[in-house]
């Protein structure tokens, strides 16, 4: 197993070095330079002044020795300074990274209980009434566009019933609320982007679960389960459920991508302090350095999330073995 | 063979359903023009947002405009930059998978790794990099879809090829002297081709989807062209058009 888990993370390596490649290729390629922004804006500034900035950053050698550099750069962990606020970009980066890992593991959690329970309530019971109405759930879940969902929620709840807060992550007051009520505060402010960034994979998983569990159910070793006179609640949960287990950790780590690539229009709907918003406004803003830290950043967790979807697979069936 | 696939589609019911609801849906795309009672772009200052009447079927937005004209209007849009996308999407996917998984050795080690980095990738971010660098205009973010969302479909039809490749059929044609290229779109593609077909249909939604979002934040199509993305009322009422058919199109292939 460890010498497995050593194999693995050395082949992290060169996808970690594919990745921030592809996000320095585009940034190169594309037209126009993140001084622009600052330069061409401002009547003030010579020539001689823009090509000194230009050279401040490090824009005015060529591509691939700008990458070489940052590669240099990025074994000893410096991610370089925002061109932005001239603050390190780990410093922003890390300040933003404890709110988007709250808010996707929260979301994590939820679609992974939730689509667990329905998945297997509605094989157990399948045809029954609550079969057909998660079935009808799931297709409502596919096919609502998110985001426009979000903005409704914030709508219904935020302004027509005035019951929780619309962004941020904090209140106003935060600083003077006592610890129970930090954390009811913070709760409140989560439970919208928490809930419709689970929304997004939850359909699809709870869809995967019912037909792996429906699989499941059909083999002899069910059949011999409940032959010894096995409880119904034991064979499902005991016998089954670790086997349908397989494929639903495999979706999982699929998703993960798909669910941090979420958290960049989540969080800029929700004002959530969290990395995605940070990401965007980099975009937006050109701030190269940053791009780099979050791209690097957002890949890893990514890579990392996949890793631990293998190691779970260990955990729910010992027949497969690392070597 | 193709007498017998039209008879066999006729006498499909749910086939039938299909194919008309399509035909609607497009020739409403594409005779717009003659179809909408006022010009998508007309504004009328004097009849802004108003409620759904006989004069303005679903009411109008906040300069006046015939909002049912621009939601018409507007399927022409997301309509191309659905299938536009999912096209290029399609053919590249399915090329990179046949040339990988028949050609194998380095050639398939190194396309997978590439695929390998798209996919651990989060899209979404990719897409925005690349739309807000460049010049946020329709072809832009139809290309920039295209080119993300093969990875999936790659991986199915090189998996699906892998297994074909062995069989009798292809040893025949390559002992008949057939060339490469003819064995990889003649005798493997046609087997193939039904997870393409499954990944193209379910794509096109997602393609329209990304479209909206990213004109939700403002780098997709730009206003005041209506795409069903746009915000304001409109983007409300596209959403809602979208959310049904998509919802329908599901629950008719749970029923097929």
């Amino acid at each position: 197993m460890a010498s497995y888990l050593f194999k693995r993370l050395l082949t992290l390596l060169p996808l970690l070095l594919g990745i921030t490649f592809l996000t320095f290729l585009i940034m190169q390629l594309a037209p126009g330079k993140p001084t622009d922004l600052i330069t061409d804006l401002n009547a003030k500034m010579s020539l001689e002044a823009k090509q000194k900035l230009t050279k401040l950053y490090g824009l005015d050698r060529p591509w691939p020795i700008q990458y070489w550099e940052w590669l240099k750069r990025l074994s000893k962990f410096d991610f370089g300074k925002s061109f932005k606020d001239d603050r390190p970009v780990i410093h922003k980066i890390l300040e933003r990274l404890p709110a988007t890992l709250l808010l996707n593991f929260l979301s994590l959690s939820l679609i992974f209980t939730l689509a667990i329970l329905i998945g297997m309530t509605a094989a157990a019971k399948k045809g029954a009434l609550f079969d057909k109405l998660t079935t009808l759930f799931v297709y409502l879940g596919f096919s609502i566009p998110t985001f426009w969902l979000a903005l409704l929620l914030m709508i219904l709840f935020g302004l027509k019933i005035g019951l929780l807060p619309i962004s941020g992550l904090r209140s106003l007051n935060f600083e003077e609320l006592n610890f129970l009520q930090k954390a009811w505060d913070m709760l409140q402010h989560l439970l919208l982007p928490v809930s419709v960034m689970a929304l997004t994979g939850l359909a699809a998983l709870a869809r995967y679960t019912r037909s792996s569990m429906l699989e499941v159910l059909h083999q002899d070793y069910i059949r011999t389960a409940r032959a010894k006179g096995l409880k119904e609640r034991e064979v499902i949960f005991k016998h089954a459920f670790k086997n349908a287990l397989i494929p639903i950790i495999t979706l999982l780590g699929l998703m993960l991508p798909e669910l941090i690539g979420g958290s960049f229009i989540f969080e800029t709907i929700f004002a959530y302090p969290g990395m995605g918003r940070l990401g965007f406004e980099a975009i937006m803003s050109r701030d190269y350095p940053v791009l780099m830290g979050i791209g690097t950043m957002v890949a890893f967790l990514t890579l990392l999330g996949n890793l631990l979807a293998d190691m779970l697979y260990a955990l729910a069936d010992p027949r497969i073995r690392y070597k | 063979m193709l007498k017998l696939y039209i008879k066999r589609f006729i006498q499909n019911k749910f086939a039938l359903w299909g194919i008309s609801f399509i035909f609607i849906l497009s020739s409403l795309a594409l005779f717009s023009p003659f179809i909408v009672p006022y010009a998508p772009l007309e504004q009328n200052l004097l009849e802004r947002l108003q409620s759904p009447s006989i004069l303005h079927l679903l009411g109008t937005d906040d300069l006046g405009r015939d909002l049912f004209s621009r939601l018409i209007y507007g399927s022409r849009i997301s309509l191309t930059v659905g299938f536009v996308a999912v096209s290029i999407a399609t053919l590249f996917g399915t090329f990179i998978g046949l040339v990988s998984g028949y050609f194998g050795k380095w050639i398939d080690s190194t396309l997978m790794r590439i695929v390998d980095i798209l996919l651990c990738f989060p899209t979404f971010f990719l897409i925005l990099m690349v739309i807000a660098f460049l010049e946020p205009n329709i072809l832009n973010v139809m290309i920039v879809i295209g080119f993300t969302s093969w990875t999936g479909l790659a991986r199915l039809v090189r998996g699906e090829t892998l297994s074909f490749k062995e069989r009798e059929f292809i040893l025949a044609a390559k002992s008949l002297g057939l060339s490469t290229p003819k064995i990889l779109f003649f005798h493997l593609l046609p087997n193939v081709s039904a997870p393409i077909l499954v990944s193209a249909t379910l794509g096109v939604g997602n393609a329209i989807l990304i479209e909206s979002s990213l004109s939700f934040l403002g780098l997709g199509v730009q206003p005041p062209i209506p795409s069903w993305g746009n915000r304001k009322r409109l983007y409300s009422l596209c959403m809602v058009a979208f959310f049904i058919s998509r919802a329908l199109h599901f629950i008719y292939s749970s029923c097929v």
